[in-house]
Parts: C-alpha cells; sequence; structure tokens
C-alpha cells in the first residue's frame, strides 16, 4: 500500500480502515497491558503511589445509568478458558470475577479469595482461601467445586481436555501437576515444577464457571464445548455485571448483577459497542454516542478540542521493534544470516544499524508525540526493567566507523560490501499500519545514509504472521503486547525457533539458561536480578532492536466518574468497575 | 416445459457456485494468509497452542483435503462455522441479513422515487437554470466517494451540532441507540444517514437515465400526437411518455438486486452499520476463510438465483420469449 501517494482518497479511506484493523489485532491479547507514563520517568514508586486510578468518592455517588465503551471489534467468546481478544476479555471479565483480580501495576489483589497465596515451601503448592459470601447470579454459591470444574476442562484426567481444546491446555499440561479441594470453601494447586508466572498467567485469567450449568454441556459433547450456546450468552455469572442482549455487529449490552458478592454496581448497565474504526470512535466520543475509546495517536491532540471528554494517557506493556534474520544456517535466507549472524562480525552490524537510527525523531513524528524511545527489551510497565543495559544514542558517525572496522566498506554504488555480499536485505512488515509502513521507511532512509541498503516492503499480515513459523525474511519490524510477567521466554529462547516469537534464529545457551531459571525462581528480587542480567545480554546482543513503546491514549466522557483504567487494569482485570458511576445518572 | 427448463437451470447452476467457492478458497490461501487465533504476536501464546488451534481447524491438512471436508459439509447444508467464533456462518448471515437488506431496500426505493421526478423535471425543463442544478447534483453524486459524503454529514449533522449545540441532530453509527429498546423511531433516525449517502449514489445515476429516456420519449410521434389531440401535457408526460422511460431504469434497478446484499460495504463501515457487508470485510482481512468461503458462497447462490429469476421474469413481462 506504498502506492498511497497517488492521492485517491478512496483508497486513503481504505487504508484507514485497514489501519484500524491491523490495530486492533496489535490491541489483542490477554492482558493488553499498560502502564502509567510516570513510571517511564524511572519511579516505580510513583507507579505504585498511583496505581489504583481515584479512590472511589461515596459521597454524591448516583446509582442507576449506563456507560458505552467503544471497541474496534466485535467479541467472539464470553468463556474465559477460550477467549483470546481485547474486546472478548473486557466482556467476559465483567461477568465471570476471577480467583485474584490485578492492581493498576499488575500486583495481584484478592478477588474470590481471600488473599493472595503465599507459595508454600516446596515452592509448588498454593492454598486458595475461598469467600464464603459469593453466589451465582441464579442464587447457588460458588464453592471450591466449581474451581476444580474450571481447571478440569483445560487440563487433568477428568473431561478429554485436549478435545474441549482451551489456549491454556499445553501450558497448564505442562505446568499444572493437580487442583484439589479439602474443603468447600479451600482449593489447593500443585505446580509440576517451581514456576513463577503462575498465579499471574493463569489462576487471574481463569474465572471459575459455574459446574451446575455446564457440566450436563461438557458431558454430552466435550469437542462442541467452544460452540456451546453458554459462551455466546452465559445465563449464570459471577460478576458484577450479566448478560443481556448481543446485537450482533453492534454491540453487548450487560446488566447489573444484584447478586454480585461485592454488592450491587452503581451502574444499571454497560455496553460495549463496536465502532468500525479510530475515526468513528472520535467522532462518536464527541458527539457523546460513546463514553469510553482508545484514541489513535493522530487523533489525540485533536480530542483535547472536544469539550465532553478527560483524556487518560499511560504507558503499556508493547513495544514497537525490528527483528533480524541472523542465523546462518537459516536456508531461506543465507545471506542475510551471514550478514547479521556472522560470529565475527555479525554483532557489531546489528549494533552499528541500531546506532544509526533517530528514535526520538521517530517517537515525535511517526507516533505525534505518543510514545517513549524504548531503552531496553522489556516494556515499560515490567517490573524487572533495568536503566543497566548498553546504551544506543543517535550517532551515524559511529555507526559508519564500527561497520568500517566489521570490514564493510563503502562500494562505488554507495552500499558497503565484504567479500563480494552487499550489506542489502529486504525490510517487511504488516500492511495498513500506518505507523508501521511509515517506520520502515524511515529506517530504510537512516540506514541508506550509512551505506546499508533496505527496501521496505509492506506485506499482508497472515503473511507477516508466518514468518515466526517459516523464518523467510531478512528483517521484520513489529509490534508486541506483552503481559505483567516479564518473562521472555516466547521471543528469545533458541527452544522456540520457529515455533515461537524467535524468528531471528537468536541462539544463546547463557540466556536460554537464564531465561529458565528465571521462571523458575520464585522470588521477585532474584528474578529481578537474573532479568537485569537477561537484558544486559540482549541489548548487548540485540538479536531484536526495540524502537519505541507506544502508549495507551483513553478519552473518558465527562460524565463517567471513578473509571480507574491503568495499564493492568484495562481489559479483563477491572477491580474499579462496580464504583463506576455517571453524573447525570442516565 | 417450464419445469424442465428450471430444472435444467438449477443443474447448470451448481457447477457455477462450487466454481466460485473453489476460486474463493485457493484465493484466500494464494495470499500467504493462514488464521492463526488470536494474537500471533503475543509471547504467551505457546506454540503447542497454536499447533493445537490449527489442528482443531483443519489448518494442518493440505489444501484439497480442507477443500473437501469443506464441500462435504456444504453438500449436508452446513455452511461451517466461523474460525474466529466458532459461531455458524448461517446465523452470522441471519443476523446481519435483515439488517442490510433494511440499509439497500431503503436505499433503492429512496432512489427510485427520487431519481423519477427528478429525471422528469429535469428533461421537461431541459437547458434550464432547474436542469443545470439538477445535473450538477447528479455529477456531484457520481463523483463523491461515499465514504466522504458519509464522513462530511457526520461532521456537519453529528460532530459539530453535538459540541455546540450539545446533542447530535442524527446519530452518527450503529443502528439502534444503545438504549434504542426497539423504538422504531430510534431506528429511523439511525437509518436517514447511511439510506441517503447509498441513495444519493444510485439517484445520480439512475436521475440521468430517466432524464435522457424522458427526453427521448418526449420526442416521439406518439407524444406529439398525444399532445395534438389536446391531451393535456401532464397526461402526456405522466401517462404516455412516463412508462415508456422508466424502462431503463428498470433494468438499471434490476442490476442492482444482487447489491441488495453486498451493496453498502462502504457505507456500513462508515456508519458503523451491522450490516453483512462490514461483516465479511472484515472477516477476510482476519483470514477467517470458513466465514468467507460461507458468505461467498451464499452470495454466488443468491446471485445465480436472482438471474434466474430475472430471466423468468423476462418470459413473464414480454410474450415473445418463451423458454423450453
Amino acid at each position: 500500500m506504498a502506492t498511497s501517494t497517488n492521492g485517491d482518497p478512496g483508497f486513503e479511506r481504505f487504508e484507514r480502515f485497514l489501519d484500524e484493523w491491523s490495530r486492533r489485532d496489535f490491541l489483542r491479547g490477554v492482558g493488553g497491558a499498560l502502564a502509567f507514563s510516570a513510571f517511564l520517568a524511572g519511579g516505580l514508586e510513583l507507579l505504585e503511589a498511583c496505581g489504583n486510578g481515584p479512590a472511589p468518592q461515596s459521597q454524591n455517588v448516583k446509582k442507576g445509568g449506563h456507560v458505552v465503551e467503544g471497541s474496534l471489534s466485535d467479541p467472539t467468546t464470553f468463556n474465559p478458558i477460550f477467549s483470546s481478544d481485547t474486546a472478548s476479555s473486557t466482556l467476559f471479565g465483567m461477568q465471570f470475577t476471577s480467583l485474584l483480580d490485578n492492581r493498576a501495576d499488575g500486583t495481584l489483589i484478592p478477588a474470590i479469595a481471600r488473599s493472595v497465596p503465599k507459595v508454600d515451601s516446596d515452592q509448588l503448592t498454593y492454598k486458595f482461601d475461598l469467600r464464603q459470601d459469593v453466589t451465582w447470579s441464579d442464587g447457588q454459591p460458588l464453592t471450591a467445586d466449581d474451581v476444580i470444574f474450571t481447571y478440569a476442562l483445560v487440563a487433568g484426567s477428568t473431561y478429554d481436555y485436549k478435545a474441549i481444546n482451551s489456549r491454556y491446555w499445553p501450558d497448564l499440561e505442562t505446568y499444572l501437576a493437580s487442583v484439589t479441594a479439602p474443603d468447600k470453601y479451600t482449593v489447593v494447586m500443585k505446580t509440576k515444577t517451581p514456576y513463577a508466572p503462575f498465579l499471574t498467567n493463569y489462576v487471574q485469567v481463569l474465572a471459575p464457571l459455574p459446574r451446575h450449568v455446564l457440566e450436563p454441556v461438557v458431558r454430552q459433547a466435550p469437542s462442541d464445548f467452544r460452540k456451546a450456546d453458554f459462551n455466546f450468552a452465559p445465563t449464570v455469572v459471577s460478576g458484577p455485571f450479566q448478560f443481556d442482549r448481543w446485537d450482533k455487529s453492534q454491540q453487548v449490552v450487560v446488566r447489573a448483577n444484584p447478586k454480585h458478592f461485592l454488592g450491587r454496581p452503581n451502574l444499571d448497565s454497560y455496553v460495549v459497542k463496536t465502532v468500525p474504526d479510530g475515526v468513528a470512535i472520535a467522532n462518536q466520543l464527541k458527539t457523546g454516542e460513546i463514553d469510553v475509546g482508545g484514541v489513535e495517536p493522530s487523533l489525540w491532540d485533536d480530542m483535547a478540542t472536544a469539550g465532553n471528554v478527560n483524556r487518560i494517557t499511560f504507558g503499556q506493556a508493547s513495544w514497537d521493534y525490528y527483528a533480524v534474520n541472523m542465523d546462518p544456517t537459516n536456508a531461506k535466507r543465507p545471506v542475510t544470516g551471514k550478514i547479521f549472524g556472522d560470529p565475527e562480525t555479525g554483532k557489531q552490524v546489528r549494533q552499528a544499524m541500531y546506532h544509526a537510527v533517530d528514535r526520538a525523531a521517530l517517537a515525535e513524528r511517526v507516533y505525534f508525540k505518543q510514545a517513549d524511545v524504548a531503552t531496553t527489551v522489556e516494556p515499560p510497565t515490567s517490573w524487572a526493567l533495568t536503566t543497566n543495559v548498553p546504551k544506543y544514542t543517535y550517532d551515524p558517525k559511529k555507526a559508519a566507523d564500527m561497520l568500517d572496522q566489521a570490514g564493510w566498506k563503502l562500494g562505488p554504488d554507495g552500499v558497503r560490501v565484504k567479500d563480494g555480499v552487499r550489506l542489502s536485505f529486504e525490510l517487511i512488515t504488516n500492511v495498513g499500519n500506518k505507523a508501521r509502513e511509515t517506520t520502515i521507511q524511515v529506517l530504510a532512509e537512516s540506514w541508506r545514509k550509512i551505506g546499508v541498503e533496505a527496501q521496505p516492503k509492506p506485506i499482508q499480515f497472515t503473511e507477516y504472521v508466518k514468518t515466526s513459523t517459516t523464518r523467510d525474511f531478512d528483517m521484520v519490524m513489529g509490534g508486541i503486547v506483552s503481559g505483567v510477567d516479564p518473562d521472555l521466554t516466547q521471543i528469545y529462547h533458541s527452544r522456540v525457533i520457529g515455533k515461537g516469537l524467535n524468528r531471528m534464529g537468536y541462539h544463546n545457551s547463557q540466556l536460554d539458561g537464564l531465561l529458565d531459571k528465571a521462571v523458575q525462581v520464585l522470588d521477585q528480587g532474584k528474578r529481578r536480578q537474573i532479568y537485569a542480567q537477561v537484558q544486559q545480554i540482549l541489548m548487548e546482543d540485540v538479536p531484536a532492536s526495540m524502537l519505541v513503546w507506544p502508549k495507551a491514549l483513553v478519552a473518558v466522557s465527562k460524565r463517567v466518574q471513578n473509571f480507574g483504567v491503568g495499564p493492568f487494569n484495562r481489559n479483563q482485570n477491572r477491580p474499579w468497575l462496580k464504583d463506576v458511576w455517571v453524573t447525570d445518572g442516565r | 416445459m417450464l419445469w424442465k427448463y428450471l430444472v435444467r437451470r438449477v443443474l447448470a447452476s451448481i457447477p457455477v457456485v462450487v466454481g466460485v467457492s473453489a476460486v474463493t478458497f485457493v484465493l484466500m490461501h494464494a495470499t500467504g494468509g493462514d488464521y492463526v487465533p488470536g494474537i500471533s504476536d503475543d509471547p504467551r501464546l505457546s506454540a503447542a497452542t497454536v499447533q493445537a488451534l490449527r489442528h482443531e481447524y483443519g489448518l494442518d491438512q493440505p489444501w484439497p483435503v480442507q477443500y473437501g471436508l469443506w464441500l462435504w459439509n456444504l453438500l449436508h447444508g452446513d455452511f461451517g462455522r466461523s474460525m474466529i467464533d466458532g459461531t455458524l456462518v448461517s446465523s452470522h448471515i441471519a443476523d446481519r441479513l435483515p439488517n442490510t437488506l433494511e440499509l439497500t431496500v431503503t436505499a433503492i426505493l429512496l432512489g427510485v422515487l427520487l431519481s423519477i421526478p427528478i429525471g422528469v423535471l429535469s428533461a421537461r425543463r431541459r437547458g434550464g437554470r432547474i436542469d443545470n442544478a439538477l445535473t450538477m447534483l447528479s455529477t456531484a453524486g457520481v463523483a463523491v466517494p461515499e465514504f466522504w459524503l458519509g464522513l462530511m454529514l457526520i461532521l456537519l449533522l453529528a460532530v459539530i451540532p453535538a459540541q455546540h449545540l450539545g446533542a447530535p441532530l442524527l446519530p452518527s453509527s450503529g443502528a439502534t441507540a444503545s438504549f434504542g429498546g426497539g423504538d422504531p423511531l430510534d431506528r429511523l433516525s439511525h437509518l436517514i444517514l447511511p439510506a441517503s449517502v447509498l441513495a444519493f449514489a444510485y439517484l445520480s445515476i439512475w436521475s440521468r437515465f430517466t432524464r435522457s429516456a424522458m427526453v427521448e420519449t418526449l420526442s416521439q410521434d406518439y407524444v406529439r400526437t398525444a399532445r395534438a389531440k389536446g391531451m393535456t401535457e401532464r397526461r402526456v408526460v405522466y401517462l404516455h411518455a412516463l412508462r415508456n422511460s422508466v424502462i431503463p431504469l428498470v433494468t438499471l434497478v434490476g442490476l442492482e438486486l444482487p447489491g441488495l446484499v453486498s451493496g453498502g460495504v462502504i457505507v456500513e463501515v462508515v456508519f458503523g452499520w451491522p450490516g453483512i457487508g462490514r461483516f465479511a470485510y472484515e472477516r477476510a482481512l482476519a483470514f477467517d476463510y470458513t466465514t468467507v468461503m460461507g458468505l461467498t458462497t451464499f452470495a454466488a447462490v443468491l446471485v445465480v438465483g436472482g438471474n434466474l429469476l430475472a430471466d423468468l421474469m423476462y418470459a413473464v413481462l414480454d410474450p415473445r420469449i418463451r423458454y423450453a
């Protein structure tokens, strides 16, 4: 779509739509995780201090009314064990409460469990003490039975969990040893090996489902469970809101659950409305047709002119970056594999190119100032973030010198050559995401100045996705949405070359060891030390180069109060939701 | 015999429908696409999960097997299920088709009802100020893209009034207010903008055709005869000339019939109308290929059926045509 300069307005409109679509993909992911921009300035304490959103104001709170939130896509399911997109997570989170919930900074807090369990001395066992006042919306008590039932759907020997096929089964099959209930309100979970992200990645997400409703459905045909009516119109819920109706392609309406264990929410109902694109979100925030919505960076300044909304911005657990094929044994792209993966000079080439990119300018011009220069491989929200890593300031002179030293000399056509190989390669990203399409042009231009030829080539998103498995690329630019836990195994471990996101073919056995160790140590202080080492190695080796950390941009109508959204309590986790109220009571 | 003809036509349309589905299938795969559920860039989605999901959707099978299975299910009346949400494609269609029909039928009716008087008026005042103004209007209607017109109307009738008067004059998106509660007036207020934009596009073309047909008819001998008989101009135009002038319009409107289902994609997107065109477009981009296959096959059946219906209508309308 690089031909958009033809000025055809039809095309641009079409592109804007595509852009939205890929933005939606970008936003997918269980957490859709976010952090306060204050944190970007380096203050962990500051993050914790403001991490819980505004405290509920008990005076003048009005009961009743509704809030309409704009979403770029229709949800696909309301069942936590199947959900994998933001719209679905948001809606199941309103309807099903988990054992644990998240604070804005990702710290776990109790929900149905009375407290966040500490792991036993065996480093494997977690004991959950459940509240006894929790009931399903039909009046049945929510007990340990329901928890056991829910986990049995994902792993274990009770049901044919592979036929049910929750997205979590391969993980829980690997990590979860057992879930048992010593009594009606106690659940004991045991992992197979010590696994640090267990509570955050699984327990927090897998909200209990009502056994008394769903057991007959599962027994009948496990493989049909994904299609069960319940997943699209839950009849019995535990969360602050219960399903009311779903007007396809238009909106989902949930209404207050009077039986919610923390009390009926202030609002009568909550609507998640499907809005086709970012322009429509901005327009409808202004018309008042929606009260809450995520705003595109290019429209953020414009939103300031709307008198009826407040703008909230914070960092999020995501980054935009480029990654190189650095595997000389990659038969699909042996030339670049050798350029970037040469044991002698590959690292120098990667570092030199990183130095040649003016990332501050990128953040300002391509991301409309709504992004920060990334300084390490962890997202800005990570508790394991360290600043003690190699820095890559913008320095084209240094970059050129490094390439000279590595033996890459300027050729007659202005492109560097070594042993008859030109320093030239293809740079891909997915079509339709304007920021990314512009970024690859900027990168190519930056590198042209130091004698490196990158040919920008936007490709279809689905094809772009396949680079992870096929590894048929030279350099890829893209974005990643991460979660609360700082684990980076799926991106850099050599085990996931050609399977996870290690499409670079990066193989560093020291790093593999650290990544494996880091998830088996349960003490956060010790983990932080290991991840500091991980970040030092990765910022030294730069198999993938972090460009910027885009910020989360949310606009909320002034009539909506206590909308306590933050980095990690934005989608599924909204412990603040029941306190939200509207000033006009409508 | 008519029924023999019918049977033959229906049998002949089967290869067409299968062909359409085969081409769609090949095209979807030729893009190099592949549906991987959820976010593929989610570092927490393990490789085993992706494998398991690919297996569940049959994506690990060779193409011919995938297509064969799909065809086999279709033979059993099963359009398949969406890869993204597991819902029956037929129920996705049933959820959205009425909305699309509501929009397109309203737009076509508006277009027809307005383009006839506009065309007649232009023809009778040929070269006059009114004719020139209407010509400019319809030229604008052809030239201005629907999305631009839509966005401008949203700005003028919804965003700006909301910022200055406190409330939009007309809603900018969706088919009902979030709390419409089935109120027909509310539904109507949501229909006005998208239907007008779509109707404007139809109207611009149709009114020109009506105009030129009318101009031609008005110069016919029988019109002169009618006038010479002392018939009032009104009767001449509306009783005698008009009937002959709308024949090209009938053909044009007939051509839009397949568009009843797909016609409003752009308008549906701009106005967030919960119709089938927008849905098909979104799912095509998301590589929900079972849904796209189901939707295109469904559309193919409609088009083939529509053509058959049109051919039969000719026979009904024109006694010189006989099918055997």
